[in-house]
């Protein structure tokens, strides 16, 4: 190879801009067994995976607690989380109405800000013609979806066909099409996963972005404290109260950086949606672990809210009855994995725990393999038992995550986020994850954290459990 | 080949989709520029590159030389790009002509080396001169390697060779002039 040779090999070897969409249909493409016509695909089945943080909810446990009941349907279910009976004398009445152009309404009645949990109460009455809209009750999968697989089975039919003789008649690919679909060539897992979940609704709040308003619910909420743009964690329960009224709890997850330490601060909801998401059907399972919400373009529907919610909020009557312990050393240690409890907050709502993990030398290549000396998992997931060893109902969620690489540069991955397309070698993630967690009389509480790993020769997924953290909580 | 990839190889022929992904991962900036060469198109880009992934997955029990995957791969990727170009050449304007759409493009003189980048040295060049360039010196494959891949006579990819980086040195002149 000559200097020549070299230049243009050297130029032909730089990097390049990829669009992001292109790591997008990497994933995507990977994430399915089969799929035809890929990118109308993409485009015509969205499916929305969330973060493991996300995917509590998708096993969620739900328990009703005090609060009262209208009509039978409980109050206040919860995502595995029993929060306490001082709820109601802690929230706060607001009764703000919205109304959109269809007369659907909704209405902020309450409020309660505690320390990391911030909970709103909402009244939506729906129009007939929006809760039609929005195919409330109905299956996720809709006709209209059944009518494209078969649609990109034509397609794969003729693919196949000129691919294996150069030409096809209408007729041919009609008939490999109808074959493939009878025996169910393509990817049916995902649409039987559909038909398990209706629909019901959620809101979605400070929606904007820069093509418009984002239509899509998310577990991730912008919100404007004081005037001020907060990306935060959030989770929503929807209860069905009569076929046009559903009363809407939304969590918020604000931590002390998020409100920069303040105990009073205004929470501001604009450019706000009523958007359709699946919810499992009684007495199903959901069998894609990490699938937590669910939807089709064909299903996907949205309408705008006008105005907006201004709320200030106080955290100081909850604070005033609050406990803050801050542990000395409390960690639990095994292989490259630290994982330490840095404070515990004792409200009368719930209590937080906050935790550091240290995960080192971590690689990129080894990422989904057990390996006896180093161990790479991307979260960790806790036990937490009382005094009695009863297991107390939690939730933990992550709110940063840092990859320090082995040159020392760092790079923060949004919480809950798992970049498959990251490499590095040698590297450190320093997490912080919160748990919530259920008040109890105990006096003392067992942490167990675990985390998730692949067995090496199997490729089953085994746990891992790192020894007890115990807490003195008087 | 690295042990490693040995290893991948094997899990994924196993089923492993884990493996595969890896395996994936390290080519993937590769593919890309490959299926550039052909289509201009970003969405039948990532179409033949997905499909390129959800074949490969589907046979890769059906590789015989785990030495040859990323041959394998890069035939089947080939194959896709063509197959779409034939289907949708309406939106897929030729490389030479597409500068003036193409947002990654930006150098149009070419008096110094050092400022050129992946389209404006191929560009000019016809497209199976930009494939066996890059194949050339992006993949280090040989003119035999090539051939096998494109299923063309040693000679003709010599000649093309040859021809492209004629062009390269005639539009450098061009330029410094």
């Amino acid at each position: 190879m000559d200097l020549f040779d070299k230049e243009i090999k050297k130029i032909i070897s730089k990097d390049i801009m990829e669009p992001d969409s292109y790591e997008e249909a990497i994933k995507n493409a990977l994430n399915k067994k089969k799929r035809y016509n890929l990118v109308h695909f993409i485009k015509k089945i969205i499916i929305t995976i969330l973060s493991i943080l996300s995917l509590c909810c998708g096993s969620i446990i739900v328990y009703a607690i005090s609060g009262g009941k209208i009509e039978g349907v409980p109050v206040m279910k919860w995502l595995g989380i029993k929060i306490s009976d001082n709820y109601v004398d802690y929230k706060e009445d607001v009764n703000k109405e919205i109304k959109t152009y269809n007369k659907t309404s909704v209405e902020l009645v309450s409020s309660l800000a505690s320390d990391y949990v911030t909970i709103l109460e909402f009244d939506v009455k729906l129009s007939d013609e929006d809760k039609e809209y929005l195919r409330l009750g109905k299956c996720v999968y809709t006709p209209k979806d059944e009518e494209d697989i078969k649609a990109e089975l034509k397609r794969k039919a003729e693919i196949e066909l000129i691919n294996d003789k150069g030409s096809a008649s209408e007729e041919e690919i009609s008939q490999r099409a109808e074959k493939m679909y009878e025996e169910k060539d393509y990817d049916d897992s995902r649409i039987e996963e559909y038909k398990k979940y209706v629909n019901t609704i959620e809101l979605g709040f400070n929606k904007e972005n820069d093509n418009g308003l984002d239509n899509m619910p998310s577990t991730k909420d912008l919100v404007y404290i004081d005037g001020e743009k907060i990306i935060c964690r959030n989770y929503e329960t929807a209860l069905k109260i009569s076929d046009n009224e559903y009363k809407i709890y939304h969590i918020f997850l604000l931590t002390e950086d998020d409100l920069k330490g303040k105990t009073n601060f205004n929470l501001t909801l604009k450019n706000n949606i009523i958007a359709n998401c699946a919810q499992l059907k009684s007495g199903e399972k959901p069998e894609i672990k990490n699938l937590y919400l669910i939807n089709t373009p064909n299903n996907q529907r949205f309408i705008k809210i006008d105005g907006e919610f201004s709320v200030d909020l106080s955290k100081d009557k909850i604070l005033k009855d609050s406990k803050i312990i801050k542990p000395i050393d409390k960690k639990s240690i095994y292989k490259n994995i630290t994982v330490e409890v840095q404070e515990i907050n004792e409200n009368p709502i719930q209590t937080i725990i906050k935790t550091k993990i240290l995960i080192k030398g971590v690689d990129s290549n080894k990422r989904y393999f057990y390996s006896d000396d180093i161990h790479n998992p991307l979260w960790i997931d806790f036990k937490i038992t009382d005094d009695t060893g009863r297991e107390l109902t939690s939730e933990s969620f992550e709110t940063k995550k840092v990859l320090i690489y082995n040159d020392g540069k760092t790079e923060e991955w949004a919480p809950g986020d798992i970049k498959d397309m990251a490499r590095y070698k040698n590297g450190t993630f320093e997490l912080t994850q919160y748990i919530i967690l259920e008040n109890s009389n105990s006096n003392k509480i067992k942490i167990t954290p675990s985390y998730e790993i692949l067995e090496k020769q199997t490729s089953e997924t085994k746990y891992q459990e790192l020894e007890n953290i115990e807490i003195d909580l008087k | 080949m690295e042990e490693n990839i040995e290893e991948l190889i094997n899990k994924a022929k196993d089923g492993n989709k884990m493996a595969f992904t890896q395996l994936i991962c390290e080519i993937r900036h590769e593919l890309y520029k490959i299926a550039r060469c052909r289509l201009s198109c970003e969405d039948d880009i990532e179409d033949a590159v997905q499909e390129t992934i959800i074949s490969a997955f589907k046979n890769i029990k059906k590789l015989n030389k785990n030495e040859l995957y990323k041959n394998w791969i890069i035939k089947i990727l080939i194959n896709k790009c063509n197959y779409i170009y034939k289907k949708n050449k309406d939106r897929n304007i030729s490389f030479e002509n597409h500068e003036s759409k193409n947002f990654y493009y930006q150098n149009d003189k070419y008096d110094k080396l050092e400022e050129m980048d992946f389209y404006s040295i191929l560009d000019g060049l016809s497209y199976d001169e930009r494939l066996i360039l890059t194949l050339f010196y992006l993949e280090d494959y040989s003119i035999k390697e090539i051939s096998k891949i494109l299923k063309k006579n040693e000679n003709t990819i010599k000649t093309k060779l040859k021809r492209g980086k004629n062009k390269i040195k005639e539009k450098l002149l061009k330029g410094g002039n």
